[in-house]
């Protein structure tokens, strides 16, 4: 599927859910970020270029993976104060941004934890939107089977 | 194919633990199928949790996540509090699931 017609599917599941606008607009939106492009022109669209790197947000992802379809990867951002959302880029991926996570509500702990595909060894940056900026922490994921 | 959601939450430590486990193949449009045709690309783009009808988190996944998705979160809230978990595909399909926390 390229592009134009990828286009094409997500804004007729768009129309298809103009009962439910505010989401559809949210999905307009994430839709740039989950294109194919760099890890870095991603990094850099999420946090405008400023970023700190910081202990307080714990990423865990395997040395090294066997089965790279099903590579479990959790953050931890509890440590933070005020994380509004958490992204997660796998470097190596044609679509690097494997997952975006808004916290809506205090009452949710700042953590994720979900499974992820990986084509070959590769750099994984967590991403932590918080109320006094972006703060970010990366770990290295050896595949030896990809899966993607 | 039948696209179930397993759905659990408990309370754990005064926190309830909610976790999912969805049935869906995330195809990524790169994949052939036996015949050496790409398998059209098909995934979770929109997911949304909610907690009494507020809504709690919003998940945006890319094709890059896994086949049936593992989901798993932990909320303040209590016993009897009713959890629910919708998703959107690319392809406009959607269900949702909701649950009573144990």
């Amino acid at each position: 599927m390229n592009r134009r017609t990828a286009l094409k599917t997500l804004l007729g599941g768009a129309i298809a859910l103009s009962g439910m606008v505010p989401l559809s607009v949210l999905a307009n939106v994430n839709n740039k970020l989950m294109e194919k492009m760099a890890a870095i022109d991603a990094i850099n669209a999420i946090t405008n270029g400023k970023h700190t790197t910081s202990d307080d947000l714990k990423l865990q992802s395997p040395k090294l993976a066997e089965n790279g379809s099903q590579v479990p990867v959790s953050v931890n951002a509890t440590a933070l104060n005020g994380v509004k959302s958490i992204f997660i880029i796998v470097h190596e991926n044609i679509k690097p941004v494997a997952m975006r996570v808004d916290f809506d509500s205090d009452e949710v702990l700042a953590y994720a934890s979900f499974r992820v595909k990986m084509g070959k060894p590769t750099k994984v940056t967590a991403i932590a939107h918080t109320s006094s900026g972006f703060v970010t922490t990366s770990t290295n994921t050896k595949v030896t089977k990809g899966g993607c | 194919m039948a696209k179930k959601i397993k759905a659990r939450a408990k309370m754990k430590k005064g926190l309830i633990e909610v976790k999912y486990k969805i049935t869906h193949a995330m195809e990524t449009g790169r994949r052939k199928d036996k015949a050496g045709n790409l398998v059209a690309e098909e995934y979770i783009n929109h997911i949304k949790i909610s907690k009494n009808g507020v809504n709690m988190v919003t998940l945006t996944p890319n094709s890059t996540i896994s086949a049936n998705p593992y989901l798993f979160f932990r909320m303040k809230g209590a016993s009897g509090d009713d959890i629910k978990l919708s998703w959107v595909s690319n392809t406009g399909e959607k269900n949702s699931a909701s649950t009573k926390v144990k």
